[in-house]
């Protein structure tokens, strides 16, 4: 099994690990997932909806409070490329992957 | 794509980090309702100690106890239910922990001797400085300030402070709890 391209860039790949570290079926609101990997708005929008148009994570935007709310959780198939992206990683460490 | 062995690496440190975040920020969100509701009850207590004495010392802190293990229990069902854990098995681990400390400070007391209020009141500051001190070396770096914090507070009004020693305890060790539980909730 190959690297995953969406989820190795850095910050998608601090985005899926944290959504990863969720126990199953939680959601991580924004402004909390912003603070964890201290991004920018702009910056994690957007790498958001690249994972999102992927599959790999679901958005969901309700009101809370008359608030506006955005919150963020990993998908069945999010979890299945993580794990596999990680996989990847630990087997090119250990020998039994190539570079690629 | 090309991924080297030490982009692996890096990767991999990267996912261990922002793992242990999720967890920091976790704890803290969990931890502060419990801070806002002690330093609440800590800060009523140490007023009315100073303020209306006669009640305060023989009614005030078991009342405040009371209350406050109440609310903390609630607080610890809604969070079970949350989390969708069974809520019974949450409630009772929480209302067990805190008869747990209150098991342990009755002990202690009852094996050492003790001479005034002063010294009954400073060992709670000192022991709750203690306990978020430990919580925080497995959580998070903010804990450990606000028990360290709690402990100097603790140890400053018991050495320097004169009459006014319960004032000083509920306004700045009661309000320290306070303010730190409203600190972590803004993570």
């Amino acid at each position: 099994m190959g690297p995953d391209e969406i989820i190795h860039q850095s910050l998608r790949l601090k985005i899926m690990a944290t959504l990863n570290a969720l126990p199953r079926g939680d959601q991580l609101e924004f402004p909390k997932l912003k603070a964890i990997l201290k991004a920018t708005d702009g910056n994690l929008g957007a790498h958001i909806t690249t994972l999102e148009t992927a599959g790999y994570v679901g958005v969901e935007k309700d009101f809370a409070d008359r608030k506006p709310r955005t919150r963020v959780s990993i998908t069945p198939a999010g979890r299945r490329a993580f794990e596999g992206h990680v996989a990847y990683l630990r087997d090119l460490i250990d020998g039994g992957a190539t570079e690629g | 794509m090309t991924i080297s062995k030490d982009d692996a690496a890096l990767a991999l440190s990267e996912i261990d980090a922002a793992g242990g975040r999720l967890r920091e920020v976790t704890a803290y969100a969990q931890a502060a309702p419990f801070l806002v509701i002690w330093g609440l009850v800590w800060m009523a207590c140490d007023l009315t100690d100073q303020f209306a004495p006669a009640f305060g010392y023989r009614y005030g802190w078991t009342l405040g106890v009371v209350l406050g293990t109440l609310a903390s229990t609630a607080v610890g069902v809604s969070m079970g239910r949350k989390k969708a854990q069974s809520a019974n098995a949450g409630s009772w681990r929480y209302f067990a922990s805190w008869l747990a400390i209150a098991g342990f400070i009755v002990s202690l007391f009852l094996v050492i001797p003790v001479t005034s209020g002063r010294e009954v009141h400073s060992v709670f500051g000192l022991l709750f400085g203690f306990i978020y001190i430990v919580m925080g070396i497995w959580t998070g770096w903010r804990l450990v300030a606000l028990g360290a914090a709690l402990i100097a507070l603790t140890l400053i009004g018991f050495y320097e402070i004169g009459h006014w020693y319960p004032l000083f305890m509920g306004l700045v060790s009661g309000g320290a709890l306070l303010l730190g539980g409203l600190w972590l909730r803004r993570i």
